[in-house]
């Protein structure tokens, strides 16, 4: 996995751009959107919003293209896994 | 000379159908390609074979589990890494029965915490009527029998229990009873599991599979196969199921 977080906007953004590349939502493979919405996310005191995604899905051609330039320009910043726990809240029975 | 007790062990025969036991809930079996649909490697909806339409989606598709072939017995299984599946139709698995039976055909990449399945009521994964899950390195059967109690379960160690296994577990509400097997073994019994009775006549709030509620606790590994019954199957019935998936899937059970 790998964590990252960013504001709502840039998020929002992201979440655009990817639903138009792939043309979500697509009701013949029940797919609705790329990323979570940002409503399911975790958020810090500072409103960043908090995601966790599988490297395969990093590794997908337009996510692949779309990270170094959000990383190189402070957009988005990733963290490791200590980080990103620090903000999930804790679920179970 | 006495026989093995490999010879006495119940076998279920060739073309053995879950459907033949009585009180199937939900069936997904990653390897009947009619019951997936596919967005790329990934999987959207994972249908319920049993008839009841207790289907399970990720509509997202970060989230969704990824269909690789040739994981398991040169079969198909779905690879939970990034999240889960929901079943919306499915909330009523867990209502008003005196019993449930789970089984999973799995292989968990390692012992960090992660759901197999469960359904949950009072909110999303804070409340399992019947689940299993690895919590603090240990595969825990548990749940509640009414809204009302409090959650109630046992555990053994997934240390060097991480699969290719059949597992299977055995909520007896009604006889105040729950059980773990692994492989086919006894590993784990709460006696009393809650009092006896059926469980409440409400649905469930989530039914998930591969993880918890918006994508907490992820599996992280595969699910070759889940059969769940809505009533506490006998001996010779689990052992029957047990059979039947050890046989498909390669795997030795007892």
């Amino acid at each position: 996995m790998r964590y990252f977080r960013s504001t709502p906007a840039v998020y929002a953004s992201i979440c655009s751009q990817l639903d138009a590349a792939y043309g979500y939502p697509n009701a013949e493979t029940k797919t609705q959107r790329a990323l979570p919405l940002a409503d399911d996310l975790p958020t810090d005191a500072q409103g960043r919003v908090y995601l966790a995604v599988s490297a395969d899905y990093c590794d997908y051609v337009l996510p692949s293209e779309m990270l170094p330039q959000l990383l190189a320009s402070g957009a988005v910043e990733e963290m490791d896994e200590a980080a990103y726990l620090a903000v999930v809240p804790v679920v179970g029975p | 000379m006495a026989m093995s007790p490999r010879l006495l062990r119940p076998r279920a025969p060739s073309g053995f159908n879950p459907k033949t036991i009585s009180g199937l809930g939900m069936w997904l079996d990653a390897t009947d390609t009619s019951s997936l649909t596919f967005n790329g490697n990934t999987v959207s909806q994972w249908r319920d074979l049993s008839g009841n339409g207790r289907h399970f989606d990720q509509a997202t598709a970060a989230q969704q589990p990824n269909a690789v072939t040739n994981t398991l017995n040169g079969k198909r299984t779905l690879t939970f890494a990034a999240g889960g599946m929901e079943s919306a139709t499915g909330k009523d698995i867990a209502r008003n029965v005196g019993g449930i039976t789970m089984f999973a055909v799995m292989k968990k990449d390692t012992t960090a915490n992660g759901i197999l399945w469960f359904a949950s009521r009072g909110g999303s994964n804070a409340a399992f009527r019947a689940g299993f899950q690895v919590t603090s390195a240990t595969w825990q059967i548990g749940g509640r029998r009414l809204d009302a109690d409090s959650f109630d379960g046992n555990s053994y160690s997934a240390t060097g229990r991480l699969g290719p296994a059949v597992v299977s577990n055995v909520y007896d509400y009604a006889s105040a009873k729950a059980f773990g097997y692994y492989n086919g073994a006894l590993l784990v019994t709460e006696d009393p599991f809650h009092t006896a009775g059926n469980t409440s006549d409400t649905d469930s709030d989530y039914v998930g599979i591969g993880s918890g509620a918006a994508a907490t606790n992820i599996f992280a590994g595969y699910i070759a196969e889940c059969i769940v019954y809505r009533r506490s199957l006998s001996e010779a019935e689990r052992k029957a199921v047990e059979a039947y998936l050890g046989r498909k899937w390669g795997i030795t059970v007892s």
